[in-house]
């Protein structure tokens, strides 16, 4: 899944945290975004990698894609919907 | 927003579906005021301080289960839920537990909820025992009712059961018949009109139809033909009273019966009086404290300066009338 091509509207860098403070920080960010406005995740690790797209999709937000970075990390890029909780 | 302390602190309950970052807001916006003692407030209040929420006991001081008179200032209001031992009931949004023979109900009400539901619901139950062994549990559950009220997550009056083995359940209330009708702002603006046509004497008019369809009939106010004709037992002239006109009123209910409809509210108007039933239309709708027309409610329009000032409604509940208001329409 790549969508290199859109800009985020804001970022977050969660590869220091540990769950479930990787979820609660994406979706505290999510939920101070305007709908339809992008965020940028930086992750690392299996865990976030895992959970973190599906726990922003099961509250209604859409994945735009989840792409690997040369440093070993991923980026995320999650569209805030305003059916999102 | 959060601080990071906070988001520290609750992160657990900040991944919950229904809370997230504004639910744990509204959490600790929510002040509970717990007018209850023994084991149930000691668990509540644990539970819900440690959810990040506001708790004040008022019990008495040796735990009693009795509910007290104190409450909180009325600048805290509107973040205010009260839980009161049956069978008081909340001043506002709050909730009521109380005993049964089969276990414990707690009833949940909102600001919109109605007040004479959850009287006749509270009046059915016993205040708890303080010294109950399922007080923990009750606690819980009871925290977890207040967080959902905090959440805006309750029904307007919802129920839970506690059973005496300690099984939950939901329980459900009687349907309201308490609430004044849903009238379109177009209708009521044809009553206003109406009853604005007959000032400087009282108007008077019933709105029939039935769920989907409300519609005004306009009626003469007669009272002035029954002062005229019979001064001793008809005191008051149109200006202070209304009256239908028996063989009106008659071809009134005959018609909504033949259309399907019904007689929803009878509406007349206080051409410079105050809004709400006079102590005189409390005595004609309800002789002997019965009312006259069981489902019937009233609607009070109150002009001022020729103008329509404010509405209200009035519908019978458990031996009173229980009023509301009814904002009318803009273009009035």
């Amino acid at each position: 899944m790549r969508s290199t091509r859109v800009t985020p509207d804001a970022r977050i860098d969660i590869t220091r945290e540990v769950c479930p403070m990787t979820f609660v920080r994406t979706r505290i960010a999510l939920e101070r975004l305007p709908v339809g406005a992008v965020l940028e995740v930086r992750l690392k690790g299996d865990e976030p990698v895992r959970n973190v797209p599906g726990s922003a999709r099961d509250l209604g937000h859409t994945v735009l894609g989840l792409e690997p970075l040369e440093d070993g990390t991923w980026r995320l890029l999650l569209r805030r919907e305003g059916t999102g909780c | 927003m959060l601080t990071e302390p906070q988001i520290q602190r609750y992160a657990r309950q900040v991944l919950l579906r229904d809370v997230g970052e504004r639910g744990q807001e509204a959490l600790g916006a929510v002040e509970v005021e717990l007018q209850l003692g023994g084991a149930v407030a000691e668990a509540a209040a644990t539970y819900l301080r440690a959810g990040g929420t506001a708790v004040r006991c008022t019990s008495a001081a040796d735990g009693a289960w009795a509910p007290t008179a104190a409450l909180l200032s009325e600048s805290s209001a509107a973040g205010r839920l009260s839980v009161v031992a049956a069978p008081a009931t909340p001043e506002r949004a709050g909730l009521v537990v109380g005993s049964t023979a089969g276990g414990h109900v707690l009833w949940s009400v909102g600001a919109e909820g109605c007040r004479a539901c959850l009287r006749r619901l509270a009046a059915a139950l016993a205040p708890p025992e303080s010294t109950d062994p399922a007080s923990v549990q009750l606690g819980s559950v009871l925290a977890l009712l207040v967080q959902r009220r905090a959440l805006g997550l309750g029904a307007p009056l919802e129920g839970v059961e506690v059973s005496r083995t300690g099984v939950l359940g939901t329980v459900t209330a009687a349907p309201c018949t308490h609430r004044p009708p849903l009238v379109p702002d177009g209708v009521l603006g044809e009553l206003i009109r109406h009853l604005a046509g007959t000032l400087p004497d009282e108007g008077c008019a019933v709105l029939v139809g039935r769920e989907d369809r409300v519609r005004v009939v306009p009626m003469h106010n007669a009272q002035a033909a029954h002062h005229a004709r019979d001064p001793a037992a008809f005191p008051r002239t149109a200006r202070t009273a209304f009256s239908f006109d028996p063989r009106a009123w008659l071809a009134v209910l005959r018609d909504t019966d033949r259309a399907g409809e019904r007689v929803l509210a009878i509406a007349h108007s206080h051409p410079e009086g105050a809004s709400g039933l006079s102590a005189e239309d409390r005595r004609q709708a309800a002789p002997d404290g019965q009312p006259l027309w069981p489902g019937v409610a009233y609607l009070v329009v109150a002009f001022e300066g020729g103008r329509p000032r404010s509405g209200r409604w009035a519908v019978w509940a458990d031996g009173d009338f229980l009023e509301t208001a009814c904002p009318l329409p803009e273009a009035t």
